[in-house]
């Protein structure tokens, strides 16, 4: 109709789809990289942020105070609107222009209400760069500075083994998985130890198991690792993982049973099984003909 | 003579005396330190030294029990260093998508962290992918996919994935100076494709690890 086929008008509109835009670049940097700071409930404090813009355009950045979680798998996430304590810490400005290799410091004012619950609060001071926004692929930098707002009182250390389990990967190796919960209200460092025992008790193997970094309060982990089989004779075994954790240096452990049954202890067993059903008939064979005679 | 030699010789005593008090508590270990005697870190401090900050969560607890410690207020103090990105370009072009080929195109992050846990650098934020997300670990061509893969010494895999919040595209557990990494954002159609304008916003975050 208009002098062009289909595929045509199909292939200049996906070239609408992704337009050229003029590059652009960021270069931020900021310091200090975490800091901690203890307060009572109704207290203020400050701490300060250092930002450099380490390019040579002036820039604009947004300053924002987010909440921070852990994923299940360790990493942080900084989000809005999942700590109560993002209300209580405010960047002297919400927006900063930087010029070309310009430092500033700047500062986060922190008020604890009155009567707040004891324990650690975990933020991120996070600078980000202002985009105008991309009709393509747009990519912005946050760049975020870990604080660790410990308001005063009992601090509670608390984990829980959720999960504990063992599967056979392969004839060589086992899959461990482990899932476990901070239930305290402060984050603690952990360290893992894997013991197989026999059924005596008797350990046939320990070893240390990397659990990640510090686990923050209220936050589940799962961890899975791969461990090479170890032991030979076909019995029931123990799996026993032990965790020691925080500054009140607390353990928790558990323990699953297993029965190791390699491939040879089968074929053992059926030709056991083989030569059991053999020596039945040859009694049996034997006192048959035994009375008749 | 007398009296100003005992004069200097009580004020050098009383001098001498205090610092030796103040480092006998200091020295103490147990958890009893109650921070507003002192202040260390901060901006107040010029260490550098990281194992200072190994030993914060031990000195800012006191009185521990078998499960429970007390956290004392008016402590502070912090991990000095720098924590750097660089994004070399902030917009990435696909181009028009062909069925025949893998449209892409790259973006490098050149990241430094002064921080003895080294940096953890993800997708904060994603918008909702334009077209359909790879799942099975290869943009192809002919196919509806949407993805990008990572590289560099510390990236976190080798494949391709999709775009979505939480995704680490790469860490490290050690400080690190221009480490150097290289995102490709790849896409390819099939010919049912849904055209016109495609677009994402995507937020990285870098930050030090706890």
């Amino acid at each position: 109709m208009f002098g062009f086929n289909k595929n045509l008008f199909l292939i200049i509109f996906f070239i609408i789809g992704f337009f050229l835009l003029p590059l652009s670049a960021q270069a931020i940097s900021i310091s200090p990289i975490r800091q901690v700071i203890t307060v009572s409930a109704g207290e203020n404090k400050t701490v300060f942020l250092e930002l450099k813009n380490n390019e040579n355009i002036q820039k604009k950045y947004k300053l924002l105070v987010l909440g921070v979680e852990q994923n299940n798998e360790g990493v942080p996430i900084f989000r809005e609107k999942i700590n109560l304590a993002e209300a209580w810490v405010k960047p002297e400005f919400s927006n900063i222009k930087l010029d070309q290799n310009e430092e500033k410091k700047v500062s986060f004012n922190i008020n604890v209400p009155q009567n707040v619950v004891s324990g650690n609060y975990y933020l991120g001071l996070v600078v980000q760069e202002v985009n105008a926004g991309s009709n393509s692929i747009g990519l912005s930098g946050q760049v975020v500075s870990l604080l660790s707002l410990q308001v005063s009182g009992e601090a509670r250390e608390d984990l829980q083994i959720l999960n504990w389990q063992k599967n056979n990967l392969d004839k060589d190796h086992w899959n461990f998985i482990l899932q476990i919960k901070n239930k305290g209200n402060v984050d603690f460092p952990l360290t893992g130890l894997l013991k197989i025992k026999n059924w005596r008790g008797e350990i046939k193997e320990e070893k240390s198991i990397y659990l990640g970094n510090n686990l923050l309060p209220q936050t589940e982990r799962s961890l899975e690792f791969i461990s090479p089989v170890i032991i030979s004779w076909p019995t029931l075994y123990q799996a026993e993982i032990l965790i020691n954790y925080g500054l009140t240096k607390q353990t928790v452990s558990q323990t699953v049973n297993f029965l190791y049954l390699p491939w040879w202890f089968w074929l053992v067993l059926v030709v056991f099984l083989i030569l059991l059903f053999l020596a039945i008939i040859v009694v049996v064979k034997n006192r048959y003909y035994g009375r008749k005679k | 003579m007398m009296k100003n030699l005992f004069m200097i010789l009580s004020l050098l005593i009383g001098s001498l005396s205090f610092p030796l008090i103040g480092i006998a508590e200091m020295s103490s270990t147990n958890y009893s330190i109650y921070a507003d005697s002192f202040t260390i870190g901060g901006f107040f401090s010029t260490s550098t030294n990281y194992s200072f900050w190994d030993s914060i969560g031990e000195w800012s607890a006191g009185n521990i029990t078998s499960t429970t410690y007390e956290i004392l207020g008016g402590f502070q103090a912090m991990e000095k260093g720098k924590l750097s990105l660089i994004i070399s370009k902030n917009n990435l072009n696909l181009g028009s998508l062909s069925v025949n080929n893998v449209n892409s195109d790259s973006t490098n992050f050149t990241i430094s962290s002064d921080s003895n846990t080294g940096y953890i650098f993800s997708i904060n934020s994603a918008g909702p992918s334009p077209i359909t997300a790879v799942t099975d670990g290869e943009v192809t061509a002919g196919s509806e996919e949407y993805g990008f893969a990572i590289s560099g010494v510390n990236a976190a895999f080798v494949n391709d994935r999709s775009i979505v919040a939480g995704r680490v595209l790469a860490s490290s557990t050690v400080p690190v100076v221009n480490d150097l990494l290289t995102m490709t954002v790849k896409a390819s159609r099939t010919s049912t494709t849904t055209y016109g304008n495609k677009s994402q916003n995507i937020v990285l975050n870098l930050s030090g690890n706890f």
